[in-house]
C-alpha cells in the first residue's frame, strides 16, 4: 500500500487526509526476471493508466521499464500508446495468495510472474491452469537456462528453489 | 483485445516479443532454426565480443537473407512493430523494406552482410516507429562460409552393394547443406569424386557388422571400409546396403576412434543422418542426457530439437504429454538444431563453434 496525500477535506483542517491505494510495479521488460540494473527494461514506452474508465496516470517509462501502478479499484488497465494511439491493452487485477511452489498452478505464478512466456490459457486467460503444456516446459526450460540449472524441462527440487528466490515467495 | 495479468506477491514483469523459426517441417536453407533457449547468453567465444542483448541467437552465413518470426507473446496483435538493426553493415533488416510495420505472420528478412570479429550486432524489435522502445533483441551471428570438399564410395560387401544412385546424391548433400547453412558450413560434392569399393569377407553380404555396446565395442568392419581409398583431401562418406546396428556411423576426431577419418551411410540413411554425423565427424557429442547420477532423464523439448540428439537409441515417438513428440519438425520428427549459444550446466553444448573451429581442419 502506497500513501498518498489529498487535499484537506475538512475546513480550517491543519492536517493532511491520507488516502491509502495500493500500488504494483509493473516492469515491462526485453527478457524475463528480475534486473540487477536497467539493462532490461524497456525505457520509452507511453502509457497511461486507467481505472474505471478514466485515465489516473500517464507518462514514460524510464531506463528500467517500471510503472508502480495505482490500483484504486479492483482491476486496472495499463495502456501503451504510440503518439497517442492505442498500440496494447493489459489488464491488471491482483491476487494475493501464490500457490504452493511444488506444484502446477504454483509454478505457473511464479513463471508468469517473473515474465517467462506462458501465454494467456486459464480462466484468467494468463496462462494459469494445471496442464502441463507446450509453453510451460519451454519458459521451465528457459527458467533453468537463465539461472545456470541443469535444463531438463521439469520443475524440479533445484527449479522449485530458484523459482522461490526469483519470486519472492 | 486487452492482455489478462494477474499479479502476484505485489510485482509482475511483462515481456512482450521472442523470436522464432519462421517454419516448420525439415530444415530449409533460409529458415534457420532460432536459438531461443532461455534470455541469458551463454558463454561466448573470443571473437564474439561483448553485448549486453537478451534474447535469442541465430547464425547466418555471409550474404544469406534468412526468414525470422517475431512471436507476439504479450502484446497485442494490433500494436505496430517494427524492426531495426544496431548495426547493418554486420546484419540488415530486407524486409519489410524500412524496417516495418511488420506483417500480421511476424515474418521478417535479415541479411547477414560481414563477419566480422569482435563486433556483436542486435535486431531489435520496436513498438510503432522505427526509432520507438526496444521491446526485444535477436543477436544473429554472421559467419564466412565453410566449404568442406566430399568424396563419396559406394561400397560392394560381399557381392552386395548400395541401391543408392550417384544421381541422388546432389540432392541428398543438398538437404544435408540446409542443415548446416545456419552454421555457415557447406559439403561440397562434384560427381567426379565418386569411387566404386569392392570388399569380401564380411560377415554379412551388403551390410556392415557393428557390436558398439559391446565390452569392449567392436567396429572392425567399420574400420576395414572407411580405410577403403580415402581421398586424403576430404570428407570420405561410404555408402552401402545396410548396417546391423545404425543407419549411419562416425566418430569424433577427438575421442578414441578407429583408424582413419570417414562417414558410413546406409541405403536407409536420410539426409538427417549424416546432417548428425558430420556433427559427430566435426568433434560434436551428443548432448548430455543424464543427471547427476548418470541418470537418463533428459525428454525435453530442447534436447529433442537438437541435431545431435541421440534419436537412433532413444528415438522420441510416442511420449507423454504429447506436444513433445513435435518440437517444430513434425509430428515423430527429429529436430535439426545447431545450437549457437553455449550454456554452461550443458558441458556439451555450443556445437556451432565447435563445428566451425574442427571445420578449419576436417581430416
Amino acid at each position: 500500500m502506497s500513501p498518498r496525500t489529498i487535499a484537506r477535506l475538512v475546513r480550517g483542517s491543519t492536517a493532511f487526509n491520507t488516502l491509502n491505494v495500493r500500488t504494483v510495479p509493473i516492469h515491462f521488460q526485453r527478457s524475463p526476471g528480475v534486473a540487477t540494473g536497467n539493462d532490461r527494461g524497456i525505457e520509452g514506452l507511453e502509457f497511461q493508466v486507467l481505472s474505471a474508465g478514466a485515465v489516473i496516470q500517464r507518462g514514460r517509462t524510464p531506463a528500467d521499464g517500471k510503472i508502480d501502478v495505482r490500483l484504486p479499484t479492483p482491476q486496472v488497465t495499463v495502456r501503451l500508446l504510440v503518439a497517442g494511439v492505442t498500440a496494447s491493452e493489459y489488464t491488471l487485477s491482483v491476487a494475493n495468495t501464490l500457490d504452493p511452489v511444488n506444484g502446477l498452478s504454483g509454478q505457473k505464478q511464479r513463471l508468469r510472474m517473473l515474465g517467462y512466456q506462458i501465454g494467456h490459457d486459464g480462466a484468467d486467460g494468463n496462462g494459469v491452469d494445471a496442464v502441463q503444456n507446450f509453453r510451460f516446459e519451454r519458459s521451465v526450460l528457459d527458467f533453468q537456462a537463465d539461472h545456470g540449472l541443469f535444463t531438463d524441462g521439469t520443475a524440479n527440487a533445484n527449479t522449485q528453489a530458484q523459482l522461490t528466490t526469483q519470486a519472492g515467495a | 483485445m486487452a492482455i489478462s495479468v494477474k499479479v502476484r506477491n505485489d510485482r509482475q514483469f511483462i515481456v512482450p516479443v521472442r523470436f522464432a523459426r519462421a517454419v516448420t517441417g525439415l530444415s530449409v536453407r533460409d529458415a534457420p532454426d532460432v536459438d531461443d533457449r532461455g534470455f541469458a547468453m551463454g558463454t561466448r567465444p573470443a571473437t564474439w565480443g561483448t553485448s549486453d542483448a537478451r534474447g535469442a541467437m541465430v547464425g547466418i552465413t555471409e550474404s544469406d537473407t534468412v526468414r525470422i518470426k517475431i512471436l507476439r507473446e504479450d502484446i497485442e496483435d494490433t500494436a505496430v512493430l517494427f524492426v531495426t538493426s544496431t548495426d547493418p553493415a554486420v546484419a540488415r533488416v530486407i524486409a519489410p523494406a524500412g524496417g516495418g510495420p511488420v506483417p500480421a505472420d511476424g515474418i521478417v528478412q535479415i541479411q547477414g552482410v560481414t563477419d566480422f570479429r569482435n563486433r556483436p550486432v542486435k535486431i531489435q524489435v520496436r513498438l510503432g516507429t522505427r526509432t520507438g522502445p526496444v521491446l526485444g533483441e535477436l543477436e544473429p551471428h554472421v559467419f564466412q562460409l565453410r566449404r568442406l570438399r566430399v568424396f563419396a564410395h559406394f561400397v560392394t560387401i560381399n557381392g552386395i552393394g548400395p541401391t543408392r544412385t550417384l544421381a541422388s546424391l546432389t540432392a541428398f548433400f543438398r538437404a544435408v547443406n540446409d542443415v548446416w547453412r545456419a552454421a555457415g558450413i557447406e559439403l561440397t560434392f562434384a560427381e567426379r569424386d565418386v569411387q566404386i569399393e569392392v570388399v569380401n569377407g564380411l560377415a554379412v553380404a551388403g551390410q556392415m557388422t557393428t557390436n558398439l555396446s559391446g565390452a569392449p565395442p567392436t567396429f572392425n568392419e567399420f574400420s576395414t571400409i572407411i580405410n577403403l581409398r580415402p581421398d586424403a583431401n576430404a570428407i570420405n562418406v561410404y555408402f552401402v546396403r545396410a548396417a546391423n546396428e545404425v543407419l549411419g556411423l562416425t566418430f569424433e576426431k577427438t575421442v578414441a576412434r578407429p583408424t582413419g577419418f570417414g562417414i558410413v551411410m546406409t541405403d536407409a540413411a536420410q539426409a538427417h543422418t549424416l546432417a548428425h554425423e558430420l556433427g559427430h565427424y566435426l568433434d560434436n557429442d551428443t548432448h548430455s542426457e543424464t543427471d547427476g547420477a548418470g541418470n537418463t532423464v533428459r525428454r525435453d523439448i530442447w534436447v529433442l530439437r537438437f541435431l545431435m540428439f541421440t534419436f537412433a537409441t532413444y528415438g522420441h515417438l510416442n511420449l507423454a504429454p504429447a506436444y513433445k513428440n513435435d518440437v517444430g519438425y513434425g509430428v515423430g520428427q527429429v529436430g535439426e538444431l545447431i545450437p549457437v549459444k553455449d550454456f554452461a550446466a550443458d558441458p556439451l553444448d555450443g556445437d556451432l563453434v565447435r563445428s566451425r573451429r574442427r571445420a578449419l581442419d576436417p581430416n
